[in-house]
């Protein structure tokens, strides 16, 4: 098996190709214009370069609904341009996948420095209500392993699937070992093979729109929920570092999770892969600690999931402006177990 | 001479009674009465009540000719 | 005797009737392209559907056909979508004029300058209809209409200028020229590039009867003496109808 060294970027794309990418439609933005780049020339993926990210997303939609497997890839102006036909995507029920390379926002922000800034953004992002899976790998590697995650896991439930990164993992260069993983197929008829009509009204079998019925709204939106919980709960991916001497938890996820390594003598580790929907397992492990403290490189979009899930107040660490460094880090903890279980988080 | 004679279908649960094919109707065979549209027999199957029907809910269903006595 | 409803088999027929206006033009739209399909024999395993958001969005859903209604003014990137992941297909996009033009207008730009392989039939009735009847790029100057009470003051889009600006097809036509019509579809169907058919078409409730039109039927009539057909032109003048020649206009 090769191993190759690769940039965070260029392992979603080898991913990609292995897992069975058919077409790929993208603009170019900071820090995720390299998959794009890296796209060019490869035969077995149709690659278009559109005018804008709503006109990507809505060609890997149709795409995909032409029988293709499709990705798209963004960091967050470009996602927050999608967020209506991720909507969209969900009602119609459409498998794709969304690689967001996030970086320091609102706005333009910091172009090329990591943030964590559209943890809400992929669960909440679009109007009404739906249940999108969302994958936050730490490395290249994982990078690597959990595009083929994205793409199973958007095949099994019919609906888009966000694939987080940010601005550093996307940028370092890893070794990977190029293994194939197991990939699932298509089962439903490409457009042609039917008379069915897709649509983003509310609508019952693909066959007509129904719009003033509550109780076909209803069903549908429990169908749409069960189906992506269902389907999560196979790519159950997370790391749990136990820590008998410790009496707190420390949650972190995506590039920050790789500094919160330095601190495992002192507290139990925790790391979501599959961010959305919440790892069930969560709240068992939570209760084995005395604390839970949060590290994320937001203002704590993630903590109040996070609480909501452990039913306990959770310390925040926040790190914004895309810097991190241990000290800093360590300060914020320490100022934390100073104030003792005051319901007082360290934001900067 | 023989005359072309037309009939019409109405589906009244397409018609919205928007009042174009009884004025596209040469012989004024169509009309709104009540609220409902109906035909009579003057149809002489020019399709023109069919053709521009934008709720598909007139149909020629029936053509033949009669002989008319010849007249002066 | 002729069966002149044999277009019908395009249609869901258990899906009718259609929620448009009583006098609307969409239905004439809708029943001409199923019209041009049956007459180029589509392979309904091979022709797909796509439509926009507003009044004419709702079309897709009749055609027994597969049919995407997507987001508003998201039909064309769409389409090109699916005509590129998969050649064979005919991909057919019906949206109206405030989807196409207004919203979804910078992608009908780049889907001219990228010449997809894609049919666009734009039902333009000068008017946002669905909402109640607001100006839209495709009002004339003057229009009145809810939010604009003095009259609109902008230029109507000059979608003509745009389309043949990337040397695609380009068809204007009404719905009361239904020969014309029917005509102009085809032609864009059989089109290798893309082509675009400019359909002006009647909104009565929220547009004709507040500038002083009876009823659809006097709308038509309008259209009737207004446009006149002009089957050689390069460029179409105002109160023109026809398709013009593709591959002049540098």
């Amino acid at each position: 098996m090769s191993k190759l060294l690769l940039q965070g970027n260029q392992a979603i794309v080898y991913a990609a190709e292995r897992a069975g990418l058919g077409f790929f439609a993208g603009y170019p933005i900071t820090p995720a214009s390299e998959i794009l780049l890296e796209f060019v020339g490869r035969k077995r993926v149709k690659v278009l370069q559109m005018e804008d990210e709503i006109a990507s997303i809505n060609a890997i939609i149709g795409a995909s609904l032409a029988g293709r497997k499709t990705m798209t890839a963004t960091s967050g102006p470009g996602f927050s341009l999608m967020q209506e036909s991720i909507g969209l995507a969900h009602m119609m029920e459409v498998p794709l996948v969304i690689v967001n390379v996030q970086r320091v926002g609102p706005s333009t922000g910091m172009p090329t420095f990591p943030a964590q800034g559209d943890i809400m953004q992929s669960r909440f992002g679009s109007h009404g209500d739906y249940c999108p899976i969302v994958f936050y790998p730490n490395s290249v590697e994982e990078l690597y392993q959990h595009t083929f995650s994205a793409f199973n896991a958007a095949e099994e439930s019919l609906s888009p699937v966000i694939l987080l990164s940010d601005g550093f993992i996307s940028h370092i260069y890893e070794t990977v070992e190029l293994k194939t993983y197991p990939t699932v197929d298509r089962t439903r008829p490409p457009l042609g093979m039917g008379r069915r009509h897709f649509t983003g009204l509310t609508h019952k079998d693909n066959t007509k729109p129904v719009t003033s019925d509550p109780e076909v709204h209803r069903a549908l939106l429990r169908h749409l929920k069960k189906k992506c919980e269902d389907v999560s709960e196979k790519y159950n991916f997370y790391e749990y570092i136990g820590n008998d001497t410790a009496d707190t938890l420390l949650i972190s996820y995506g590039a920050l999770s790789r500094a919160a390594y330095k601190f495992r003598d002192k507290y139990a580790l925790f790391r979501p892969i599959r961010i959305f929907p919440i790892i069930k397992d969560l709240k068992e492990i939570a209760e084995q600690y005395e604390s839970v403290i949060i590290m994320e490189m937001n203002l704590g979009q993630y903590r109040n999931q996070v609480e909501s899930v452990v039913h306990k107040h959770v310390e925040l660490v926040s790190l914004t402006g895309g810097k991190i460094d241990l000290k800093e880090i360590w300060d914020k903890l320490t100022a934390i177990k100073g104030r003792g279980r005051k319901r007082v988080s360290v934001a900067d | 001479m023989p005359q072309r004679k037309g009939e019409v279908a109405i589906n009244h649960r397409y018609c919205k009674r928007c009042n174009i094919c009884p004025q596209f109707c040469p012989t004024n065979n169509l009309e709104i009465v009540k609220g409902k549209l109906v035909a009579y027999d003057r149809c002489i199957a020019c399709f023109n009540c069919e053709r521009y029907c934008p709720d598909m809910a007139i149909e020629v269903v029936k053509i033949y000719n009669v002989e008319t006595p010849a007249t002066g | 005797m002729e069966d002149t409803t044999r277009f019908k088999r395009f249609l869901k027929e258990k899906n009718l009737p259609t929620p448009w206006c009583p006098g609307c033009g969409n239905g004439i739209i809708l029943k001409s392209t199923c019209d041009a399909f049956d007459e180029l024999n589509l392979d309904t395993d091979k022709t797909v559907v796509v439509s926009g958001i507003g009044c004419s969005g709702r079309s897709a859903g009749f055609f027994n056909l597969d049919s995407v209604h997507t987001a508003h003014g998201r039909a064309i990137p769409m389409a090109e979508g699916i005509k590129i992941a998969n050649e064979n297909l005919h991909v057919v996009v019906l949206s109206g004029d405030g989807d196409l033009l207004g919203i979804g207008g910078n992608h009908l730009l780049h889907a001219s300058r990228r010449n997809t392989p894609i049919t666009i039939i734009c039902f333009s009735n000068e008017i946002y209809g669905m909402t109640g009847g607001q100006v839209s790029p495709t009002s004339k100057q003057g229009a009145k209409t809810i939010t604009t009470p003095d009259g609109c003051k902008d230029t109507p889009i000059n979608v003509q200028a745009l389309i043949k600006a990337h040397n695609c097809f380009y068809a204007r036509t009404t719905t009361f020229h239904l020969k014309h019509l029917k005509k102009c579809i085809v032609e864009a169907l059989r089109h290798p590039g893309l082509a675009f058919v400019d359909v002006i078409c009647q909104c009565i409730v929220n547009n004709g009867r507040r500038i002083g039109f009876k009823d659809g039927y006097d709308m038509l009539m309008h259209y009737k003496n207004t446009y006149k057909i002009n089957e050689n032109a390069d460029l179409l003048k105002e109160g023109e109808i026809g398709i013009t020649k593709v591959g002049v206009v540098k």
